[in-house]
């Protein structure tokens, strides 16, 4: 049997698929003009196409078969993705309790989100890659269709240059859109079912992040503004303003579109936090239970997934995992090589 | 070949003519239709075996009865007349030597005569196929305006002939392997040699080797040992009926297996965009078949989930629906006793049993199943305020769109109903969760290593000139292999 391969670009929509779970699920309560945060994306995708150097060059190591990972360090990353798996139905747990509070228990929905991710898993990445594309492309119809249909009005007036008094929204969007970009280590772990073109899947994902994310800030600034504090979850309130005769409030569709994003997200974190185990069921099994255990704690305890701690917490996760240690596995890799090399 | 339980006790023929008579009938224990003709061929004596039915009297007396008679010849020796018969004397297709008992058992279980001659420890096999078989008639189960009339049939040769008139080429391949431990039926791969990829046809020769079952009645019986147990929702294996269909799919290099009694072929892999390709798409102008193929896409959409979705947005979800329509479905529902959820499965297994009847029942029978079942109760049961009238048109045009993808009927069964109940307990984020399930699910089917999704996904642009729209260049030019499909692999 063939091990299972991917493509560069399935890839890149997969990494732009999980950084586009997060922007949806993140709450805004205080959001200044737009400026000083669509150049802190800006800034943000210039620093991770630096720290994506490194991941990018491991992976195509990875390829070649070139570089493993010691399992101690392979659980590490497990145990990372496990937590933002967590996070990440959590997160939707509270977003599907805030907008549509009579559908699902948050309890509930936490569960039925790790059985179909954990399933999903059990799939295969194979699976997971081939189906992130439909729900590319559904995203991409639901936006257009939404944009098609929108009542809302831009105001120019909106879009100010960017002063010294937006200094602080431009540093706290940036350390917040770092602490988001854990894609990185996923492409130091993705590398070795790529059947090519890691730095293709790598500036591919960046390219599609900033022009996505950066369009979207643009539509929320010129439509919502400020009032987007009010309205907390800015893609959301965006698609409020999508009114047609057909279907009067898109609101639904939106949370469907996002629930199997969701859905799909949540496996690909599990999947490759499964990986160490040889056995796919018992992986998918152990490691979807492990983050619907954490969902559920956040959830119950209050924890807030995205306060300091935590923000500090993925950014830590995503320089040590992402940028250290494939420098390091690849400088140990070279020293190994090199010693062969004089010893024969 | 599968291993036959007659090749288990290998007993030699014996020299004597009527201990061989009775070493084979030991073996089917004297059963009723095993036939012993006696004669003797210029004195030396000689016995005839054959099965009832399974061999042609009237072929049988001229291509072998009537030159045993003629031959005469003074001081003849038994291995003369094994020369003679085995010789140029006989007109038979298939002449073989048999060795054994079990061989010769084989060989008259296939329609074949044997011949046992006294003082020769070796017997004749003589081709003489005879048997009674449905003539070849109109697909049934695949109708089509402007295809083919002809089948497949329950023969394999039969089939195997209408094959090979549509595709008069030497490479044209049909192998022939046995399986089933107690039945030994025939089957047939064919595939086009230089346009089917060699992996998949030992692949496929290997797994066909694998069948341990004693019969293969049905392609049933030989569709897990190709798709191997992967547990997959969706089948990496299609079956057809239509010859037209069946070489379209051997000329895109895929392989078909053919049943000796069954007059469907399995052919892999199968895509999941076939379900939604007719071979009266390639006689219609490219912009009208594009168009049919984009309402059985909508038919299949609608079919899995348009009772799901309506149940979920009524109970969970109302804004999404406009005012007035919610205001119609408000009074219509107030009037019925059960929840909405309950109302549509109830409809929907009513719907399944009505459609059940309607296939097992003669065909004179099953048009009035629909009559009093459609019209009848469903108009009464509306009246009466047991089920409300807009539900009622929903599973209508649900029930009609399934029929238009009759590949994926039950896959589309068994997801609308889990829609439903999703939809019911846990709205649109339930049959969110489930499509997910059963998106990723589609995509992780691989059928000998070719995506089921490809070449919507992973894309293949070249072959979407003959998936989604049928562009005219599908029509004419060679057709892409499935090999060009094999996203995974290349």
């Amino acid at each position: 049997m063939n091990p299972p391969k991917i493509s560069a670009a399935q890839l890149a929509i997969l990494l732009f698929l999980a950084r586009l779970m997060h922007t949806m699920i993140f709450r805004v309560t205080d959001f200044d003009s737009g400026t000083p945060i669509m150049l802190g994306l800006a800034a943000s995708t210039l620093i991770e196409a630096l720290l994506m150097i490194p991941a990018a060059a491991y992976a195509s190591k990875s390829i070649r078969g070139e570089a493993a990972l010691p399992k101690p360090v392979r659980l590490l990353y497990s145990l990372y993705f496990t937590v933002i798996a967590g996070g990440t139905a959590a997160l939707f747990a509270e977003f599907l309790h805030r907008e549509f509070s009579g559908t699902v228990p948050p309890t509930a929905a936490i569960i039925l989100i790790a059985l179909a991710a954990g399933y999903c898993a059990y799939a295969g990445i194979e699976g997971i890659a081939r189906a992130g594309a439909v729900v590319f492309i559904l995203f991409a119809a639901l936006f257009l269709s939404m944009v098609a249909v929108s009542e809302g009005k831009f105001n120019w007036l909106n879009l100010r240059p960017m002063t010294r008094d937006g200094l602080p929204h431009f540093s706290k969007y940036l350390f917040e859109s770092l602490s988001s970009s854990w894609q990185i280590p996923m492409l130091v772990l993705l590398g070795s079912k790529l059947r090519r073109n890691p730095a293709g899947a790598a500036y591919g994902f960046l390219a599609l992040k900033f022009l996505a994310i950066e369009t979207l800030l643009l539509l929320i600034t010129l439509v919502l503004w400020r009032y987007v504090g009010v309205l907390g979850y800015p893609i959301y309130a965006l698609g409020a303003f999508a009114k047609s005769d057909f279907i009067q409030r898109f609101d639904p569709i939106n949370m469907l579109v996002w629930a199997i994003n969701c859905t799909l997200v949540s496996a690909l974190y599990i999947c490759i936090s499964s990986e160490p185990v040889k056995s796919r069921s018992k992986g998918a099994v152990i490691f979807s239970a492990l983050a619907a255990a954490f969902a559920l704690y956040e959830y119950k305890r209050g924890l807030r997934y995205d306060e300091t701690w935590f923000l500090v917490f993925k950014l830590l996760g995503v320089l040590i995992l992402g940028t250290v240690v494939p420098l390091c596995a690849m400088a140990i890799n070279k020293f190994k090589s090199g010693k062969g090399a004089l010893t024969a | 070949m599968a291993e036959n339980d007659l090749n288990k006790c290998r007993i030699p023929v014996p020299p004597r003519a009527e201990a061989a008579v009775s070493a084979v009938k030991k073996l089917f224990g004297d059963s009723a239709d095993l036939n012993a003709a006696r004669a003797e061929v210029s004195g030396i004596k000689c016995a005839v075996l054959t099965l009832e039915g399974m061999v042609s009297t009237a072929d049988l007396t001229k291509i072998l009865f009537e030159p045993m008679r003629s031959y005469n010849q003074k001081n003849a020796e038994p291995a003369d007349v094994f020369k003679y018969l085995g010789g140029a004397a006989i007109c038979s297709t298939e002449t073989a030597a048999v060795n054994y008992i079990d061989e010769a058992a084989e060989r008259l279980c296939s329609g074949y005569a044997v011949v046992f001659i006294h003082g020769m420890s070796r017997g004749l096999a003589f081709s003489a196929q005879g048997f009674k078989a449905r003539s070849v008639g109109e697909s049934d189960s695949e109708p089509n305006i402007k295809g083919t009339r002809e089948a497949l049939n329950d023969s394999l040769r039969t089939s195997m002939s209408i094959i090979r008139r549509r595709i008069k080429s030497p490479r044209l391949r049909f192998e022939l392997i046995r399986a089933g431990k107690i039945a030994n039926i025939e089957l047939c791969i064919v595939y086009l040699e230089g346009k089917t990829p060699k992996g998949l046809v030992d692949e496929t020769r290997k797994s066909l080797e694998k069948i341990d079952s004693d019969l293969v009645l049905t392609s049933g019986g030989i569709i897990p040992y190709m798709t191997g147990s992967s547990g997959t929702f969706f089948s990496g294996v299609s079956t057809t009926e239509r010859p037209d269909v069946l070489c379209s799919k051997i000329n895109e290099g895929r392989i078909a297996v053919l049943i000796d009694g069954v007059p469907f072929a399995v052919t892999a892999p199968a895509l999941f965009i076939e379900n939604f390709q007719v071979v009266d798409d390639y006689a219609e102008r490219s912009y009208f078949a594009t168009f049919q193929r984009f309402i059985r896409f909508a038919a299949f959409f609608i079919s899995a989930l348009l009772p799901g979705l309506y149940v979920a947005a009524a109970v969970f979800h109302p804004e999404v629906l406009s005012r007035s329509l919610l205001l119609n479905l408000i009074a219509s529902e107030e009037r019925t006793p059960y929840p909405l959820v309950a109302e549509m499965i109830i409809v929907i297994v009513m719907f399944e049993i009505l459609r059940e009847a309607g296939i097992r029942l003669p065909r004179a029978v099953g048009g009035a199943v629909s009559i009093v079942g459609g019209l009848v109760i469903g108009d009464a049961a509306v009246s009466s305020g047991i089920i409300s009238a807009p539900l009622l048109i929903i599973i209508g045009i649900t029930a009609t769109s399934a029929f238009v993808v009759p590949g994926l009927n039950s896959q589309i069964t068994i997801l609308r109903v889990l829609n439903v109940a999703a939809g019911g307990f846990f709205g649109f984020f339930g049959i969110a969760l489930l499509g997910t399930a059963a998106l990723v699910n589609a995509c992780a089917t691989d059928s000998y290593a070719v995506p089921y999704t490809a070449p919507l996904t992973p894309f293949t642009l070249r072959a979407m000139k003959d998936a989604v729209l049928r562009l005219r260049k599908a029509e004419r030019g060679t057709k892409d292999t499935v090999e060009s499909l094999r996203g995974s692999l290349r």
